[in-house]
């Protein structure tokens, strides 16, 4: 039997977390759901520099406002 | 269990990337052809680094750009340049990539436990994407 108060985990992903520590800083954001950002659809490289990893998983996208950078997206490799 | 020498290289890996994004698309009216290249050639711009000492001693003294007209923008401004050569020779690698669905600021990939974002590198992509904004 466990003697300990068992862990409370709160599930976020990626944009949330993302999202979390752009506020840390200052910024504020909102994320949006996977797959329904604008950024998200399309190419996520131009392909003009050499090298550019071919297999890419899209982990979702924030809004960002006050700043000159528009959206946020996560990718992860592979 | 004696751990794969060989392990195969597909799948999702700890390596992630954060794209900072300015929404700005190629003219519609210019496109197709070579006025869309020369949007996208103006635009795109990288980090060249001077950097000393080797491996985990490598530090970053000097920053310059190369690219389009974007980079010439971006070697004028001094300050901007002395606050990226402040940062490790991960984050002081920059992209600033014109895709189809917005002009992408990035780094290096990073694990899941070093992937996040400084004030000052937060700052570093704000000043990018200002010029990216400035230009015509």
């Amino acid at each position: 039997m466990e003697d300990s108060e068992p862990e409370t985990i709160v599930l976020k992903n990626w944009p949330e977390k993302f999202s979390d520590m752009l506020s840390m800083i200052g910024v504020n954001s909102t994320p949006n759901k996977t797959g329904e950002g604008d950024v998200e659809k399309g190419d996520y490289y131009s392909r003009c520099f050499s090298q550019t990893t071919r297999m890419i998983t899209n982990k979702g996208s924030l809004k960002v406002s006050g700043t000159n950078i528009d959206s946020v997206q996560i990718i992860q490799k592979g | 269990m004696m751990q794969d020498p060989n392990p195969l290289p597909w799948g999702a890996q700890d390596r992630f990337q954060a794209h900072f994004i300015v929404q700005q698309y190629p003219d519609e009216e210019l496109s197709p052809g070579k006025e869309s290249e020369s949007w996208r050639l103006r635009r795109v711009a990288r980090t060249k680094l001077k950097t000393t000492g080797h491996f985990g001693s490598k530090k970053v003294v000097a920053v310059t750009w190369e690219g389009g007209k974007l980079a010439e923008d971006l070697n004028t401004d001094s300050s901007l340049n002395e606050m990226i050569a402040g940062q490790s020779v991960n984050d002081a690698t920059i992209f600033v990539d014109p895709t189809d669905n917005g002009i992408r600021i990035y780094g290096k990939w990073k694990n899941s436990h070093d992937f996040g974002i400084t004030k000052e590198l937060f700052d570093i992509y704000d000043n990018i994407a200002g010029y990216i904004k400035k230009i015509n």
